[in-house]
């Protein structure tokens, strides 16, 4: 037990230069703002006044690592500055628009799952069969597939022509949580369009060498019916590769819902991102990706754990 | 324990001089380090060749790549013509470096596979700034002649060639800045027998042209005898006999020099074949090295001196010498199995 | 090896044997010859084709195709064939762009970091991890904000995005080729480490980094068409695939057949890529050389 302790410690330990690193990052692409950062801030029509006390707010006339120091302060205590559009602290906004990404992502990750892994597993069962080479081919289209260009098809279909499910919008799940369901379909679909690709293709090629191995060759030989090889012993050695697909796949969608939130109006973080950019609302932006990289590194972090509980190799070699 | 120096005082300044030379490799948390060399002095004269002798793990490579500056010392120096290594600063390392040169063991991983000839063996001229790119070809070529293989191998990749025409590229362009000196570790050791004494023989013929002191590194007894002028035994890092090739490989003092001669096959007839007392075990880890003498764990002749005591080193005939406190027993010539004597206490 | 790459094997293989190994199936000539054909046509896009792509004509919004506007008319009366054939010029300049942008900044860190190994790795390591713990979009997204936004930016933001993965590529490349004997040789002629890296590690290190190049055209076109979707890329009245298939999605009601256009050029060039960059690691796969 105590050695499982000081496992976890020291892979938290691990992870804090990487959490640094990443809010330094995040800060410092204010540095790329060319020209004066102050003027682009400040937005057009901006009198003198209000560049300076832009200057003044983002610390901008103070060195680097002063106004690094300064804004990180903030962060810590939450506080992420204001957006200049909505007048409304950065991280109230965020707040506001987080349960929307957070619906429609986590059930993509859902979805890409309980597909992408039992497809993954009958393409390895049935390796270079014409079932594989199926999924192989699906698969590799998947992975080449602009998010949205599914998602828009998906939006003409199903929600224009046949108005089976509706087009865009997502109303809050607490108001409305059937409805909110229903328009959380299609973007989910779309989003994890890429990640069945990926997932199926990981599960399929982990399984096919476990498959494959001497150990399980004897076991085969000894004559251990195949599906209870397949549940204890191949699915479990593959622990380590879910596990690293599940924590890819989520920095993935994370992307993706910039775009599929886009496609299908959600009011989510993703097109807030967007929004943002655009109107060089950079103190929004600036949050916005602060909150996903940390939401990734946590992931890894639980996973990295996760890694060493399925195998317990892992842990004793830390 | 570090011997004196192994000769005495020369007359003519010697091309290289190592004293006192260890190499320990750090194996970190806590661990004792792993004592590659541990005591190893000796000069190299000018026109000679000084095999050194000694099996895998006796350090030899690790002393090969030292000479050649490859490899920092942990303790000791090495000082090429008269100029201590280690205070060198960089541009007259680099000055430094076409003095020594080195022939590497595996012909093959040597070569950088995406190289032609030409360019494989004008590369020391070519980071030594001598010449320009025409220069350095026309040399190349001329090497190649050299090593015996023609100019029409020049265009050719290392994969096109076989094992021996690889380890001639290889000895070409060590050559390629005329240096002073060879090492050469295990040269011939990944051959085939068959190519093994074209490769000495070739050897032997550019070290009279290019006037080459050599470092010849091995194991095999035969080799050594060929090529060498002097010899030096090496075990468990450091040296336990020195001395020329004949008084060595006819007359040797060290029992662990007289078990690899003794051992080595020979086509003998039945009837000259003596008894011999064979090697036990394996060379013991260079972690732990006994104590007192290394050697005495496999060495018929150990006494209770063995391990309480490191052996002096002791000139016992004008040029020959070594370590090992029996030694002057084998003065007569007697063959080692007469002399073995019951296994000493406990390692 | 090219030879049997273009020649294919020597009778007695299995047909239906594992892709590549010197086979040259039919994806990858299709791929190839696409992307040929593609190569052409969008870049002498403005002498081949003849119709504006910025010119409206609001007389004939969203036409049908027809013999003067092969693909139709977009919603400003704009000739669609030419604004995909100079859209596509667009999208595939800014893909190369950015990989580029992501060869450039990555693969000399990479190399550099893994051949040095100690400090200076351990340190651009967990560079790299962090960056590579940003979505690509995310980040690409708020680099092209600070940057301003337009293609070009874009484009850069995306090729920055990209150079970890690179680096890291480059440096797993570095860590293992130092270890080499023919390393060992330079540094015995007194080698510089610049010698070595520009002599040695990088030309044993460049087939895994051709496949990644080539693989990471097609994400970049991808990125491409997301950033311009996103109005972050190309800006109107310019033309890219990404931006074709933006103002067919307003359209859509009206006009869906505007998205098919864009999104299959984008499907199809970006599967030829992929097809290539599986063939050239098959290809390249040193397990797999002819001797």
């Amino acid at each position: 037990m105590n050695r499982a302790l000081h496992f976890i410690v020291r892979r938290c330990l691990q992870f804090i230069p990487v959490i640094l690193l990443a809010t330094l990052v995040v800060f410092g692409l204010v540095q790329l703002i060319p020209g004066d950062p102050a003027v682009t801030l400040a937005g057009e029509n901006a009198t003198v006044e209000r560049i300076e006390e832009i200057r003044r707010a983002y610390g901008l006339d103070r060195p680097f690592l002063v106004q690094y120091g300064h804004w990180l302060g903030g962060v810590v205590q939450g506080d992420l500055a204001q957006s200049m559009l909505a007048s409304k602290p950065v991280l109230e906004l965020i707040a506001d628009r987080f349960p929307a990404t957070l619906l429609i992502v986590g059930a993509a990750v859902l979805l890409a799952l309980l597909v992408g892994v039992p497809l993954g597993i009958a393409a390895a069962t049935r390796a270079r069969s014409s079932f594989d080479n199926a999924v192989m081919a699906l698969s590799s289209m998947g992975v080449a597939l602009p998010n949205f260009w599914l998602a828009m098809i998906l939006v003409y279909w199903l929600a224009l022509s046949w108005q089976w499910l509706p087009a865009t919008g997502l109303p809050s799940l607490s108001d409305a949580p059937g409805k909110a369901l229903l328009h959380a379909i299609l973007p989910a679909v779309a989003l994890a369009s890429a990640g069945v690709a990926e997932v199926s293709r990981q599960v399929r090629s982990a399984l096919i060498e476990v498959l494959a191995s001497d150990h399980v060759r004897t076991l085969r030989a000894k004559g251990l019916p195949r599906w209870r090889i397949l549940w204890q012993h191949g699915l479990k050695n593959i622990g380590v590769t879910l596990l690293t697909v599940l924590s890819l796949l989520i920095n993935r969608l994370l992307g993706a819902t910039v775009v599929v939130e886009a496609v299908f109006a959600i009011p989510g973080i993703g097109s807030l991102l967007v929004h943002s950019a655009i109107n060089k609302d950079f103190a929004v932006v600036q949050g916005v990706a602060l909150m996903m990289v940390l939401i990734v590194v946590l992931i890894n972090l639980v996973t990295d754990i996760l890694y060493g509980v399925v195998d317990p190799r892992i842990a004793r070699q830390a | 324990m570090t011997p004196a120096l192994a000769t005495t005082p020369h007359a003519t300044a010697p091309l290289v001089r190592v004293e006192s030379l260890a190499v320990h490799f750090d194996r970190g948390r806590g661990q004792p380090p792993l004592r590659a060399v541990d005591g190893v002095s000796f000069d190299l004269l000018p026109g000679e060749t000084l095999g050194v002798i000694g099996e895998s793990g006796s350090g030899k490579s690790t002393l090969a790549r030292v000479v050649v500056l490859l490899q920092q010392p942990s303790q000791g120096r090495v000082w090429l013509a008269g100029q201590d290594s280690a205070t060198l600063a960089p541009e007259a390392l680099r000055l430094a470096r076409r003095q020594v040169q080195i022939v590497f063991q595996d012909p093959r991983a040597a070569l950088n596979p995406r190289m032609r000839v030409h360019r494989l063996i004008a590369e020391p001229l070519r980071i030594q700034r001598i010449g320009n790119a025409a220069s350095q070809r026309d040399a190349a070529v001329e090497l190649l002649e050299r090593v015996e293989l023609g100019a029409d191998f020049a265009e050719r990749y290392p994969h096109q060639l076989s094992g021996g025409q690889r380890q001639r590229v290889n000895i070409a362009r060590a050559l390629a800045v005329r240096p002073q000196v060879l090492v050469c570790d295990e040269v011939v050791a990944a051959l085939d027998l068959s190519i093994q004494a074209g490769i000495l023989n070739l050897f032997k013929d550019l070290q009279q042209q290019f006037g080459l002191t050599t470092l010849f590194i091995t194991h095999d007894l035969g080799v050594t005898a060929y090529v060498s002028s002097r010899v030096a035994v090496m075990y468990l890092g450091t040296f336990v006999e020195v001395g020329g090739r004949d008084q060595v490989i006819d007359a040797p003092l060290h029992p662990y020099t007289r078990a690899l001669l003794e051992a080595a096959p020979e086509p003998v007839p039945a009837a000259r074949r003596r008894a011999h007392a064979p090697l036990q075990g394996e060379i013991p880890s260079p972690v732990a090295p006994p104590s007192g003498c290394r050697f005495r764990t496999r060495c018929p002749l150990a006494v209770d001196r063995c391990a309480a005591e490191v052996p002096a080193w002791r000139e016992l005939r004008p040029g020959q010498h070594v370590a090992c406190h029996r030694a002057h027993e084998a003065l007569d010539g007697a063959p080692l199995a007469q002399r073995a004597a019951p296994p000493s206490a406990s390692p | 090896m090219r030879r049997a790459w273009i020649f294919g094997q020597p009778a007695g293989q299995h047909p239906g044997a594992d892709r590549g190994r010197g086979t040259p199936d039919l994806p990858t000539i299709l791929s190839v010859m696409f992307l040929l054909a593609l190569a052409v046509a969008t870049l002498g896009a403005p002498w081949l084709v003849t119709a504006s792509p910025v010119q409206q004509d609001y007389a004939q919004v969203l036409s049908p195709p027809s013999a003067a506007h092969w693909l139709g008319t977009d919603d400003l009366g704009r000739d669609v064939m030419s604004r995909l054939v100079h859209g596509g010029r667009a999208s595939l300049l800014g893909a190369f762009l950015a990989v580029a942008v992501g060869t450039t900044l990555g693969v000399p860190i990479g190399l550099l970091a893994g051949f040095q190994g100690g400090r200076l790795d351990e340190v651009v390591g967990r560079l790299l991890d962090t960056l590579l713990s940003f979505p690509a979009i995310v980040l690409a997204t708020a680099i092209t904000g600070a940057l301003g936004i337009g293609l070009t930016n874009g484009m850069i933001a995306v090729g920055v995005v990209f150079s970890p993965v690179l680096a890291r590529l480059a440096r797993a490349q570095a860590m293992v080729i130092k270890q080499e004997l023919y390393v060992d040789a330079a540094r015995s002629f007194g080698a510089s480490r610049r010698e070595m890296l520009l002599h040695h590690v990088l030309p044993n290190a460049v087939q895994p980094l051709i496949v990644q190049v080539t693989l990471m055209l097609a994400m970049a076109l991808l990125a491409e068409a997301s950033l311009s979707f996103l109005g972050l890329g190309v800006q109107p009245p310019w033309p890219s695939w990404g931006a074709m298939l933006s103002r067919a999605y307003h359209y859509m009601e009206v006009a869906p057949e505007q998205m098919f256009a864009p999104g299959l050029a984008i499907l199809l060039t970006a599967m030829a890529f992929n097809a290539l960059g599986e063939t050239l690691r098959h290809a390249l796969d040193p397990t797999n050389e002819e001797r």
